[in-house]
């Protein structure tokens, strides 16, 4: 999608910010400059003697009322810059977060965690810092033509040869547009490997302990680190570079007004109060051709970043990062939807469900199966056998290569949408909890029914564990529900399946985490519930496979035999 | 501060070189109006036209070569700013990573990572623009202080107060600035460490119906953050707006009194007003870069303070002085041992012996402790009272990596990177050469498991090892510790997630490993434990039975028994 577009998407979703942001940049670089470099012209002229124009005082007083216009302009709008180019961020990350979670059942993270973290922090910034760009590019322009206008009158043939080396830079910083994208992607995603390799060790920290590799580990990432170092230096280098040609570029001009000058200073029709008009002007109109530069720098910034943005979202169609939605940057937040209405699940049916992952050999192979309304069935299996690759197929946690997946005989065409709460719940063979309180991470969201939670916890075999925290179920769980134990989390998560009273329940390897007694109570208070509950669960436990009404046993990703209990 | 200098101290020669360029492009600087000055002065008398061309040219050979030395600057600073940070991002990690157990309790990864990159890099940016503009900057404001001296030392004078007055209040209004940036900073880091956290809990979310909450829970943090940074840039606005006030007022208080001073006919040409205007212009630049980076300067301390801090939270485990321990088997000895995370005791006067390669069995309910006593084993923490011993030694008396080494430690959640086989397995260690890896995977009779693999080591593991299934990652667990040759296993719950068939492909291996080493094995699962020589239970944090398996086993009375007995039906199927 081009970048332009994206932009001008930016702008529509902000448009009282954009204008007020354009009106900022034409009244700070065009409407005060003009008249400032006029009043610098009378200022000179009458030192120098010359009797027209203004007299030395009201020229000077000129220059002061706008310089101090031009102080506190910014502040007095609000700093409109500033909220523009934060609402697009909102945007930009409120979009790649949903996208995200939309786009899980298709293909899963596409990235490692922190890499995608890297995305989300660093390049709507990158975006936003066009929009910036632009409003300032439009304030230029005026003045551009204003100040043309004006160093025309004095002295033509002057004019037409300081703008043309003005033009020329522009157009070389568009043909090294591509360069300057090239060398910013390099420098961009040697950071990302940084911080992505960052973050896996700072997760997986216990290994390195336990491994005792931390040397090693360090010294992988200092090598990163240089590699970083020099593609950042190089991009940086590349910039100033283009930046300070144009920068300088009014020295030059400069250079060359004093060339053409000389001649005519002598003959008087260009005074000192003319040379210090095209000082003051040839400062401003410096900043034009780089103004363009950015902007298109920050274009090609945008096609890297938008690009690397969707590829976190590869499914999702280009303007999806950009689709308009509520800010909520008023203090007001978004409703929670009411969850679907709840069906009686009267049977469910599987046919030849199939997925296999990337690489070819592990998989899911032509699953076929049934579960009855109240009925409890076990899938077990060797490890590597499928069996979480099945539930994850069903529940729409994995794109089904094939297969079709039937609810009281309705299709379901869409599992990951489909498979919530009230209609299913799951518990995974490695939860995890926020670190919000224990009661938060409970509900998620729904509502809270006291009696309901109770029920929960007792059937989850918590209540021990609350009773013992220091807040109950307000206590604080921390990262990961890193302040509970290992069982503590599986149970907590098991309490938060069955909060949601869903007509299918499915466990993947439960007892994981749990010792026999535990465990068993667990059971026991699950059988007891009765026939209204149909269960899908992974285990190998011989309490589970007793009382299952139906045993799928996978091996190398097919079911084996015919299924009963 | 002492901190940048520690940093920058061997990277002396850059730093020298990055000060020459920077004074090379202020002498430059400076001699631009100066030229101006002549030129003007020398129109005014009348001069012939081509004395004033080589005035011109003169003035553009000083332009080109102002570029050149900016953009060396560049490079100068840009490298040596990158250059300090990667040593102190480094140290940064290996500092973190050595960090107990409570500290991560408290501080996501994504929250680590905003610190160690995000503020890091805050710092970067502070080496390469605060350093070189401010005093690159600084230099340059009393050069053209000098020469405005030179002009008249009247108003010399007037600038000089003027440029004063704003270094004051630069330097000491700056504070509410600094607070402002570094609550948007903190709000930066929550954000990323929600992400990073629903990012690692997709599965449940999704399937709790939790997508709503999630994008509400975002929202609050976005909007937070959009409020910080609102207020940070507010503050800064009008901070740089004050900067620039006192400068307004300055150069219109100096060009009048110019002006005056002209019309005195005082030493003061057509010329030197010229060169007081563009000086003044010249004054502008610099002050305002200077308020920009004392700006930064906030963020940077912020991030230096923050970094700072991190370095300060000490590992409540350090170094003993460094008594060695004996070579093979060791013996492993609970004395009198109790622990506490914060208030609430997990152990209380736990005492238990295990002779060289025996190996003990540890039962209880969760909760009981077990886990705590393996990570005691380990040193992550220290008892509160008592004494943990290895081959009869305090382990406190060691140094925390020769204890490690000789220890091997299997825990029952697996941790993996994106990343090959080979680093999953080594741990990144360069030295490991693939005949000994090889040699490994024989030992676990895993050689047919790494046949199935095409890349065999070098297959790539998708981010926190995707790819492979929870059993799977528990063979690459046992397969580290193999590695590590240890004298101490302790496997913590390592089988409970596996299906029958291969728990009995590990236990083969398991009992290999266990074959000349002292073994402390914790499980739920009574099967695990019947390797076991001998037997302590744990009941909430105390010991509730000790002996010889084979005596307890006797004994129909013991709690062992009644638990194997109770469990029986389990052994059977």
């Amino acid at each position: 999608m081009s970048p332009i577009v994206v932009l001008l998407r930016l702008v529509c979703f902000s448009p009282r910010y954009f204008v007020a942001c354009v009106t900022f940049a034409v009244v700070l670089f065009s409407v005060l400059p003009i008249p400032l470099g006029l009043a610098t012209r009378a200022f000179f002229n009458a030192l120098s003697g010359e009797a027209a124009g203004l007299n030395v005082w009201s020229a000077l007083a000129v220059l002061v009322a706008v310089g101090l216009a031009e102080v506190f302009i910014g502040p007095a709008l609000g700093n409109p810059w500033n909220s523009l180019q934060q609402k697009s961020h909102v945007l930009l990350r409120r979009n790649l977060f949903e996208g995200i979670l939309r786009g899980y059942g298709r293909h899963g993270l596409p990235e490692s965690a922190a890499e995608i973290i890297s995305r989300f922090r660093d390049d709507p910034e990158n975006i936003g810092d066009a929009l910036d760009a632009l409003c300032d590019l439009i304030g230029r322009t005026f003045f551009t033509v204003g100040a043309t206008v004006v160093m025309w009158q004095i002295n033509s043939t002057m004019t037409v040869v300081l703008l043309l080396p003005l033009l020329v830079s522009s157009f070389l910083m568009n043909a090294l547009g591509d360069k300057i994208m090239a060398y910013n992607a390099a420098s961009r995603s040697a950071t990302s490997r940084l911080t992505g390799f960052l973050g896996e060790l700072l997760g997986a920290r216990l290994a390195i302990k336990v491994g005792g590799a931390a040397p090693h580990a360090v010294a992988r990432l200092s090598a990163l680190g240089d590699d970083r170092r020099r593609r950042a230096v190089r991009d940086r280098v590349f910039n100033e570079l283009l930046d300070s040609f144009n920068y300088h570029a009014n020295h030059i001009g400069t250079g060359v007004v004093l060339l053409l000058g000389a001649q005519a200073i002598g003959n008087g029709t260009f005074t000192v109060g003319d040379l210090a008009l095209f000082v003051v002007y040839l400062d401003q109109l410096s900043y034009y051709a780089p103004e363009i530069g950015r902007l298109i720098g920050d274009l090609k910034r945008i096609e890297v970043s938008y690009g690397r943005m969707r590829a976190v979202v590869p499914d999702d169609p280009p303007a999806a990062l950009v689709a308009p939605a509520p800010a909520y940057l008023d203090g007001k937040l978004p409703e929670l939807a009411a969850p679907p209405a709840r069906e009686r699940l009267e049977r469910l049916r599987v046919r030849h469900l199939s997925y296999s992952y990337p690489g070819g050999e592990r998989g899911i192979v032509d699953v076929s199966f049934e579960l009855e309304r109240g009925s409890f069935t076990v899938i077990t299996g060797r490890i590597g056998a499928g069996k979480t690759t099945l539930l994850h197929a069903l529940l729409g946690l994995l794109p089904r290569d094939a297969g079709r997946i039937f609810w009281n005989g309705r299709e379901v065409h869409d599992p990951g949408t489909f498979f919530v709460p009230p209609r299913s719940a799951y518990t995974p063979q490695v939860p995890r909890l926020f670190s919000e309180t224990l009661g938060e991470n409970l509900l998620l969201g729904q509502r809270y029914e006291p009696v309901a939670v109770e029920r929960a916890i007792h059937a989850a075999v918590l209540e021990p564990d609350v009773a013992v925290l220091e807040r109950g179920l307000g206590t604080p769980v921390g990262p990961r529900g890193v302040k509970l134990s290992g069982g503590q989390v599986q149970r907590a998560a098991a309490a938060r399946m069955f909060v949601r009273e869903a007509e299918l329940l499915v466990f993947d390897d439960l007892s994981a985490a749990l010792d026999i007694e535990t465990e068993a109570e667990l059971w026991a208070r699950l059988f007891a519930r009765g026939g209204e509950v149909t269960c899908l669960v992974v285990s190998h436990r011989p309490v589970a496979l007793r009382r299952a009404d139906q045993v799928l046993h996978l091996e190398h990703g097919r079911l084996m035999g015919p299924a009963t209990g | 501060m002492s901190l940048l200098a520690t940093y920058l101290r061997p990277q002396a020669p850059r730093t020298v070189l990055l000060g020459l360029l920077l004074l090379a492009g202020i002498g430059l600087q400076l001699a631009n109006p100066q030229i101006v000055k002549v030129f003007i002065d020398r129109a005014q008398a009348g001069e012939p036209f081509e004395r004033l061309v080589w005035v011109a040219l003169l003035f553009l050979a000083v332009a080109v070569l102002t570029q050149g030395a900016a953009v060396a600057e560049t490079y100068a600073a840009e490298d040596l700013g990158w250059r300090t940070t990667n040593a102190l991002r480094a140290d940064l990690t290996r500092h973190v990573l050595d960090l107990d157990a409570s500290f991560h309790a408290e501080h996501s990864v994504g929250e680590l990572i905003e610190r160690i990159d995000g503020d890091v890099s805050a710092v970067a940016e502070f080496f390469s623009r605060f350093i070189v503009q401010v005093l690159g900057n600084g230099v340059f404001l009393l050069g053209v202080l000098v020469l405005l001296y030179r002009e008249d030392w009247r108003i010399g004078a007037l600038l000089s107060l003027c440029t004063l007055a704003a270094f004051v209040f630069m330097t000491r209004g700056g504070g509410f600035v600094g607070f402002r940036s570094k609550a948007a900073r903190q709000a930066a880091a929550e954000l990323s460490s929600y992400v990073e956290e629903r990012l690692g809990g997709l599965p449940d979310l999704k399937t709790s119906g939790a997508d709503g909450y999630a994008m509400r829970r975002l929202h609050e943090r976005l909007a937070a953050r959009f409020r910080s940074i609102g207020a940070s840039v507010m503050a800064g606005s009008l901070f740089n707006g004050t900067v620039g006030l006192m400068f307004v007022l300055g150069t219109g208080a100096a060009l009048g009194l110019s002006t005056l001073l002209l019309s005195q006919a005082s030493a003061i040409t057509v010329g030197s007003v010229y060169v007081t205007f563009r000086y003044t212009g010249m004054l502008r630049q610099p002050l305002e870069r200077l308020a920009r980076q004392m700006q930064r300067f906030q963020t940077a301390t912020g991030g230096i303070v923050r970094i700072h801090e991190l370095l300060a939270t000490q590992p409540r485990v350090f170094d003993g002085p460094g008594t060695a321990f004996p070579d093979g088997a060791l013996a492993v000895e609970l004395d009198g041992v109790s622990f506490a995370y914060d208030a609430e005791p997990v152990l209380r006067d736990v005492s238990f012996r295990v002779e060289p390669g025996e190996v003990l069995g540890l039962l209880g309910r969760t909760g009981s402790g077990k886990t705590t006593i393996s990570r005691l084993l380990f040193r992550l923490h220290d008892p509160t009272e008592g004494v943990v011993r290895l081959g009869e030694t305090d382990i406190r008396a060691a140094r925390l990596d020769a204890l490690r080494t000789r220890i091997g430690l299997v825990t029952q959640d697996v941790q993996l990177f994106q990343g090959t086989l080979r680093d999953n397995v080594t741990l990144f260690d360069p030295n490991v050469p693939d005949a000994r890896l090889s040699e490994v995977f024989n030992q676990l009779a895993l050689e047919d498991w790494l046949r199935e693999l095409e890349a065999g080591f070098d297959t790539q593991l998708g981010p926190g090892g995707r790819g492979l299934s929870a059993g799977e990652a528990q063979l690459i667990a046992l397969t580290r510790v193999f590695l590590k040759n240890p004298s101490l296993v302790v496997l913590d719950e390592a089988s409970s997630r596996l299906d029958p068939h291969t728990e009995a492909l590990l236990e083969g291996a398991v009992t290999r490993l266990l074959h000349g080493r002292t073994g402390v094995v914790i499980a739920h699962r009574l099967s695990t434990v019947e390797r076991a020589d001998r037997i302590v239970i744990l009941e909430a944090g105390q010991i509730a039975e000790l002996g010889r398996r084979a005596d307890l086993v006797r004994d129909p009375t013991s709690r062992f028994a009644r638990l194997l007995r109770s469990g029986i039906a389990e052994a059977l199927v």
